[in-house]
């Protein structure tokens, strides 16, 4: 394939769903069906072209690396250009792949999930608009570029989440979601500047190179990783920027299964693997660190949560914080491989749940489901295969493959970070076999949700069947064959790169991959039997639990952390300055003002008797004369400036014919 | 097929987004001024703006374009729209011109721009003997504005000025208390 | 010819024509957001003459000429400000008056 036959198949990609996004605003309600078609048949050739891409990516093996540009928007000065630019490489190509292949399943499921809400059409827009953010992002050759696709995304993250804007809740989650991203973004910002400012240029070579180079002073160096790392926490829902994610759930489930689960959350990882090269040693500390403690943490979440979107949007949480544990150690490939097979298996149980959800007449709540699977096999079967994933057994499930590449990478690097991570691989395995049982074992918990649930139609169950499907396969088909080439360019650290070289001797051999078997059959059949065989037993350990489940269940009171030490001050620092103005300022001018009247009175009384006769004479003089005008003084402004705009127009007029 | 019996128009490419240009501002900004309807009015400005935007970058003033969008597209006529939407409540609000005064306006703003149309060609300004690519100024733009020597004094005064329209606009927009 | 080169006067024009619907805007409106509106298209056909006449300065001169274009800069500061409080004017003669006809606003009348 020529690269001016790749160039196209780019623009397509890009162009299809901005295309659809455009029609469908507009014209959407006007066409049959609310315009689904039109906006599968975008996503659908968005798809086919990125599978061409992939397919010529993978013929050009670990070497392939395509640049189209740099195209100029903006010329600052003689020297200094914007621009924006597309990169293919392996790592976009699998992007682009996952983007476009979940976003278009995602599309079928919501003809579905979404029939007969009065916003229809108006909510394939929006997912249209993401799929192009998203592949705006993944496609950018420079910071700025990304930078653009990253905020688009934001942008639809926050409407789709406030999607169902006429309740209240949704439009909080959005907000929140907004926000606490923002805050995340201002760390990217930061490193932009300081990026551009040193380089000269946002192009990720250009950049690289000149880290290599040493051109970056290394304390900017420094802050520039920590502000990319920042932002991707805001984006990737890392601690402490965790708190959005688990609200985002009020969207719709399709929503949370595109944008909260396989997509925009990974776009940090996207960032960090991205930018690796640039990245110093301390930085990877950092992540690595935070991943870790990330994965723990919302795994311990998860496991008391009653709302079947919410355990899986910590189990999303968690996994994110895997990734970075991964880069964060240099396990590039095993990081960005659990990208895309979480994004696989997490998009497969959200559109699970999102079944689940519609089965049960939008019933969410755990403690109501159970014994779902007669009711509903196709799900319960598909979902089964996905717990299995993310728990990571072993050769048939993709999750394995990227997991232990993971845990195989911290063994080598810290002894700590691999023990949490786990110890997180254990509480994924007991939380998502205990998500399992609940709703779909055992005996119906609440007959009348049970009695009306039902299968859900075909455009929602096939695309169940085909992620599960790609769950299976994915993993064993893509891990040695997959076309991830390493960051050429700098070696992130020397330090690094010797453990990777040791990481990939030692992987899928050796004591790490028996411990990660062993970690998720245990955590899986932990579960069955606490939740499931003994079930009267959990009765009795729940006592002397209970402080523990408390915290579990609060969330660690993050959001109460953030309310005292953030929100309230705010409100408190608020409410002092009103009080300041009230007393403060307003005494100032009333005082100001007393004197002033005080000074009227004295002057008033020798005004009375001298002037004013004087005055009053003047004054019935002009009156008279002012009679004559007052017709024109009207008081309409517009009417005086008709009267000297006519005149000008009128004298200009003259003095030309003459 | 073969296209070859269009004319190449290739080399105007320039005249032809130019003239685009100018038509849909020109256009959009007679409908803003005679549309019958406030909202109406309010997105003809838009599409003014836009259009004015598109002249500035065909002018090579980039940043002015941004500028333009930003600015006026994005900050004045969401405000215009605002007061348009808070203030559309009854249908006596809309404020539906008098025809006679309506057909004087027209008239006078025909006449004000046929005369000024004809100053405007009578003119001969100097031409650059053969036009060359726009020059970047962005850059230029920033440094003047930070220099002491040049624009500085301005642009700290202009963010005073901002300012005080902040409070004053914030001032004068509470609602009363009702007494 | 119909395209003739662009030149100087070609945007002139266009600023006429803009300048020219802004006053018949100011003119013939009587809701205040509607005069505001022709406000805007005048300052935008100000700004289009600076801008056109630094592009084809900087053309003789062969360097980059910002005059202008730093006056059209400040035109857009002033009109944010000037928008911002027209806006709150209008919102609080709406809230006293219930209605924002600029021909009912004559009480300063003689």
């Amino acid at each position: 394939m020529s690269d001016a036959t790749l160039q196209t198949l780019c623009f397509v990609v890009l162009a299809a769903p901005l295309l659809g996004f455009a029609l469908q605003y507009t014209l959407g309600r006007r066409l049959a069906k609310g315009g689904d078609l039109l906006t599968i048949g975008a996503i659908g050739a968005s798809l086919v072209c990125s599978l061409l891409i992939a397919y010529e990516a993978l013929q050009g093996g670990a070497e392939f690396t395509k640049t189209f540009g740099p195209w100029t928007w903006l010329q600052v000065s003689e020297t200094s250009t914007w621009t924006i630019g597309i990169t293919l490489d392996g790592l976009t190509a699998v992007m682009l792949v996952v983007v476009t292949l979940v976003s278009f399943l995602v599309h079928v499921f919501s003809t579905a999930y979404m029939k007969g809400d009065p916003k229809y059409g108006l909510f394939f827009a929006w997912l249209q608009l993401f799929s192009f953010s998203m592949l705006v992002l993944v496609l950018a050759n420079n910071l700025l570029h990304l930078f653009m696709g990253w905020e688009l995304v934001g942008l639809c993250s926050y409407k789709l989440i406030g999607f169902w804007s006429e309740k209240p809740a949704p439009c909080n989650a959005a907000r929140k979601a907004f926000i606490t991203t923002r805050i995340g973004d201002l760390g990217m910002m930061l490193a932009i500047c300081i990026l551009g400012g040193a380089v000269g240029s946002f192009e990720f070579e250009a950049i690289f190179a000149a880290a290599a180079r040493g051109d970056i002073a290394e304390p900017w160096l420094l802050l520039a990783g920590l502000g990319l790392f920042m932002a991707a926490a805001g984006k990737s829902a890392q601690l402490p920027l965790h708190v959005w994610l688990p609200d985002a759930m009020e969207g719709p489930t399709p929503v949370s299964a595109l944008i909260h689960a396989a997509t925009m959350v990974a776009a940090g990882v996207y960032l960090i693997g991205r930018m690796a090269p640039m990245l110093t040693p301390d930085v990877m500390v950092v992540i690595a660190t935070v991943g870790a403690m990330t994965a723990l943490v919302a795994g311990l979440i998860a496991m008391a949560q009653n709302d079947i979107k919410r355990v899986l949007a910590y189990s999303t949480v968690s996994q994110l914080g895997y990734m970075f544990l991964g880069l964060g150690v240099g396990a590039w490939h095993a990081g960005l491989f659990h990208l895309t097979t979480h994004a696989f298996f997490k998009a497969l149980m959200f559109l699970g749940s999102g079944s689940v959800i519609h089965g049960c007449h939008h019933e969410q709540d755990m403690r109501k489901m159970g014994g779902l699977r007669k009711k509903m096999p196709i799900t319960a079967w598909t979902f089964l295969i996905g717990v299995l994933a993310i728990a990571g057994v072993p050769w048939i499930t993709s999750g394995f493959y990227s997991k232990d590449g993971i845990l195989s990478g911290a063994y080598g690097v810290n002894p700590l970070l691999f023990w949490i991570g786990l110890g997180g691989a254990v509480l994924t395995a007991f939380y998502m076999m205990r998500l399992y049982v609940m709703t779909f074992e055992g005996e119906p918990r609440d007959a009348q949700v049970h009695d009306h649930a039902h299968e859900s139609p075909k455009a929602m169950t096939v695309p169940l069947i085909v992620l599960a499907a790609l769950t299976l396969i994915i993993g064993p088909l893509a891990w040695h064959t997959l076309m991830l080439a390493p960051p050429t360019g700098v070696e992130p650290a020397a330090l690094w790169a010797t453990l990777q070289s040791l990481e990939a001797e030692h992987h899928h051999a050796g004591t790490v991959m028996w411990m990660a078997i062993a970690a998720g059959i245990g955590g899986l059949l932990l579960g069955w039997l606490v939740f499931h065989t003994r079930r009267e037993k959990l009765a009795a350990l729940k006592a002397p639990l209970a402080p523990l489940e408390n915290a579990f269940a609060n969330k660690f009171w993050f959001d109460e952390l953030y309310d005292a030490v953030l929100i309230r001050p705010a409100y408190a620092l608020g409410r002092a300055f009103k009080v300041l103005d009230e007393r403060v300022v307003d005494g100032l001018v009333n005082l100001v003002g007393r004197g002033g009247v005080t000074t009227g009175d004295v002057s008033g009384a020798h005004d009375r008797g001298v002037v004013d006769g004087l005055v009053r004479a003047i004054g019935h003089a002009c009156q008279r004369l002012g009679g004559v005008f007052s017709a024109l003084q009207s008081g309409r402004v517009r009417l005086y400036l008709s009267i000297s705009v006519g005149a000008l127009a009128l004298a200009l007029l003259l003095e030309h014919l003459l | 097929m073969s296209l070859a019996f269009l004319p190449d128009l290739s080399g105007l490419i320039p005249e032809l987004i130019f003239y685009g240009l100018a038509a849909m501002t020109v256009l959009a900004a007679i409908g803003a001024a005679v549309a019958p309807k406030i909202v109406h009015a309010a997105f003809g400005l838009m599409a003014a703006f836009f259009g004015v935007a598109g002249l500035y970058a065909m002018l090579g003033a980039d940043f002015v374009a941004f500028s333009q969008i930003i600015v006026y597209v994005g900050g004045i006529l969401v405000l215009l729209v605002f007061g348009v939407l808070l203030t559309a409540r009854t249908e006596a609000s809309l404020g539906l011109e008098r025809p006679l005064r309506r057909a004087f306006a027209l008239t006078t703003g025909a006449v004000l721009f046929f005369v000024l149309a004809i100053a405007i060609d009578s003119t001969t300004f100097p031409a650059a003997t053969e036009a060359s690519e726009p020059l970047p100024t962005t850059s230029a733009i920033g440094h003047a504005f930070l220099d002491p020597e040049k624009m500085l004094i301005p642009f700290e005064v202009a963010s005073v000025l901002l300012l005080a329209a902040l409070i004053g606009a914030a001032y004068l927009a509470r609602r009363r208390r009702s007494s | 010819m119909l395209l003739a080169a662009v030149g100087l006067n070609h945007y002139l024009l266009v600023g006429a024509a803009l300048f020219c619907a802004g006053l018949v805007a100011v003119m013939s409106r009587r809701n205040a957001v509607a005069i505001l509106i022709g406000i805007e298209l005048m300052l935008n056909a100000a700004n289009i003459n600076l801008v056109a006449f630094d592009h084809f300065r900087a053309q003789i001169d062969g360097q980059p000429v910002i005059d202008g274009q730093l006056f059209v800069l400040f035109v857009l500061v002033i009109a944010a400000a000037e928008a911002a409080v027209a806006l709150a004017l209008i919102l609080n003669v709406f809230d006293t008056r219930d209605r924002i006809d600029v021909d009912e606003l004559d009480t300063l009348k003689g």
